[in-house]
């Protein structure tokens, strides 16, 4: 299963890739049949809009962005379920609108909310059926299939009808056969979608462990950016379809000038003089909680701890990075 | 959109995995048709009670479409043009084409492919290393479960047989053959052509399939000899209603003129006129789902 394509081929190269589709307008109004009959009025939507990206043999990238940014739409076009309106896209070095079936073979795709299982059949039958379709060698399938196994503790799933397993179970048999072909490439489209803490968990060591351990590039798209932030090391940001950021968790912080937070706890007659502190941004008061936003880069943390130092009635300070949960929501505020 | 070159991927860089090696389209039919075969199977062994069940109702209601026509042609001793044996042949043969109909593409909605389509389910096609045609062809090969009319077909066909003065030759077998295949084929090919508005109209044309099929269940056990020659070409062609069973069932008793004997000949040229043009517009229309894709996407059934 350890990635063996030649290194100097990108994973994916997307060049300048639009998309656009179109919407039927329809007012629901009796004056408009005639109108709506002959000439039906179209409104065209731009999905994506000059997008550039590469991503390397081996990388984890998470691709986030608000609804309607275009990440499925992207995720479509990688796995050429979708043509891009113009543009050029390359996964391993080959167009997926035309090589569909070789590239197939060594990629694979996963919609958090479908499900490539049979319904009616165990689980061990849907990765037959795979095995059949993909026509995966018998030594191949076996070491996978002992592989997914014992990551994902799909020992007692093999044997239970599809339609009878739990929702994080569903997520780990999918996931279990979308590796049984060894791709080199995966595309997840928010894999962590409806999972409880545990099965989340699950699901995040052992992608982490293939994309370390056995070189396997994953792009992974998903609403919640602590999950990201643990998984991947490079984060690429969408806004309306275009490229809006592109670089380390950390990069993003330090961008948007929020890196770290300081959490004060004071004793319930103190307070005096906490609002406004040199380098500080109070960000959120509740109950005798004070947080506050800094910059690292405009303010020393020596000056900070001796601006607190000053005050009476502190029982806990706490610094933390600032959550990128916050930090990608501001981010989606400012490009509303 | 689609690369129908299956590729060898024994050749493929060193050190990639080495899938089985593709010996061509043919060998990848075959291939898949097993698969299908064996999960047909596993559910025949699993659900034995509910597939038993599913069979016996499939030939029930095969029977009961065919009663009413023949207990007319029973009481009158033949109409339209064909006496009662004619007749009781020619719903034989409409029950064979549904038999293959159903031992061919009753999975997986494969007969109903407007709603494949129109729940946006082709997406799981395009991400298998498979040809799209493959997978339309072999995904509802249901060899168990839907064998039930097929075997229903066969008896009632060597049992109207029996009354009728026809030499059953190797010829008149294999011109029996060819034209309920090319029957099913005209039937598949309509359906596929009507489907194909799902396409640009998935909410409103899902279930158009179903739609589509029914003029064939309604209207092919009638014998259509009595209508004037203008109904008769309408349904031999527009809409080909009388291609399902009436016009082949004259040529292979030889009531209708032709070349070929029992061959008929019409059926099979209008098999072939319907499959290209479903496989025109079919092609078209998945250009159209590679341009726009499909704004919805029902997880039910989700092949």
């Amino acid at each position: 299963m350890e990635n063996m394509a030649a290194p100097d081929i990108l994973a994916l190269d997307i060049v300048d890739i639009t998309k656009i589709y179109s919407q039927w307008q329809r007012t629901g109004q009796v004056r408009d049949i005639l109108r709506n009959l002959i000439h039906p009025q179209k409104k065209e939507i731009k999905a994506l809009e000059g997008l550039s990206l590469q991503v390397r043999q081996g990388e984890f990238a998470a691709y986030a962005g608000a609804n309607g940014a275009g990440k499925s739409t992207t995720i479509k076009i990688l796995s050429g379920i979708l043509k891009p309106t113009s543009g050029s896209v390359r996964v391993l070095g080959m167009d997926p609108s035309v090589s569909r079936l070789e590239l197939m073979r060594r990629i694979g795709v996963l919609f958090g909310q479908r499900t490539e299982l049979w319904w009616d059949q165990p689980v061990l039958t849907s990765f037959e059926w795979k095995k059949s379709v993909w026509n995966i060698p018998d030594s191949v399938y076996k070491e996978n299939l002992d592989m997914v196994t014992e990551l994902l503790d799909l020992g007692e799933l093999l044997h239970t009808f599809s339609r009878e397993l739990s929702l994080g179970q569903r997520m780990k048999a999918d996931l279990g056969m979308l590796l049984l072909h060894s791709p080199q490439v995966l595309f997840l489209d928010e894999p962590t979608l409806g999972l409880d803490v545990l099965a989340k968990r699950d699901m995040i060591t052992f992608l982490k462990k293939i994309n370390k351990e056995r070189g396997v590039t994953i792009v992974v798209t998903s609403h919640d950016m602590d999950d990201l932030e643990e998984m991947a090391r490079r984060i690429i940001l969408l806004d309306h379809g275009h490229l809006a950021f592109d670089g380390s968790f950390e990069e993003l912080r330090r961008v948007q000038g929020g890196l770290g937070r300081v959490r004060v706890t004071v004793s319930e007659d103190a307070g005096a003089g906490m609002q406004e502190l040199p380098g500080l941004t109070l960000e959120e008061v509740k109950d005798n909680v004070y947080e506050y936003a800094y910059n690292h880069e405009k303010s020393s943390m020596q000056d900070i701890l001796k601006a607190l130092s000053c005050l009476s009635g502190i029982e806990d300070v706490e610094l933390k990075r600032a959550p990128i949960e916050e930090v990608i929501a501001k981010l989606y505020r400012s490009w509303k | 959109m689609e690369d129908r070159s299956i590729n060898n991927q024994t050749e493929n860089t060193a050190g990639e995995i080495r899938y089985g090696k593709e010996k061509g389209w043919f060998f990848t039919l075959m291939r898949l048709y097993g698969t299908y075969a064996k999960l047909d199977l596993l559910w025949f062994l699993r659900d034995t009670k509910y597939c038993l069940l599913y069979m016996v109702t499939d030939v029930i209601c095969a029977l009961a479409a065919m009663a009413g026509v023949l207990l007319l042609s029973v009481q009158f001793g033949g109409f339209g043009g064909m006496s009662r044996n004619e007749i009781l042949f020619m719903l034989s043969y409409g029950i064979f084409v549904d038999g293959i109909f159903n031992l061919f593409f009753t999975g997986e909605n494969m007969g109903n492919i407007s709603r494949v389509i129109g729940r946006g389910q082709l997406d799981h096609w395009m991400i298998q290393p498979v040809p799209v045609w493959i997978q339309m062809a072999t995904c509802g090969f249901c060899p168990f479960s839907g064998s039930s009319k097929l075997v229903c077909g066969i008896i009632m066909t060597v049992y109207s047989l029996y009354g009728l003065p026809v030499a059953v030759t190797p010829w008149w077998v294999f011109s029996f053959l060819a034209g309920t295949a090319a029957s099913t084929a005209v039937i598949l090919a309509f359906v596929y052509i009507v489907s194909c508005l799902a396409f640009v109209s998935p909410a409103a044309a899902e279930e158009i399939a179903p739609t589509a099929h029914s003029p064939f269940d309604m209207l092919k056990s009638y014998p259509l000899g009595g209508l004037s020659a203008f109904w008769k070409t309408c349904f031999c062609t527009v809409a080909p209603v009388g291609l399902a069973a009436w016009l082949p069932s004259l040529s292979l008793l030889e009531k209708a003129p032709g070349m070929f004997g029992p061959l008929p000949v019409l059926t099979i040229v209008m098999a072939a006129v319907y499959m290209a043009a479903a496989g025109m517009l079919f092609k078209k229309g998945m250009n159209y789902y590679g341009k726009y894709g499909c704004p919805r996407y029902s997880g039910f059934g989700h092949r």
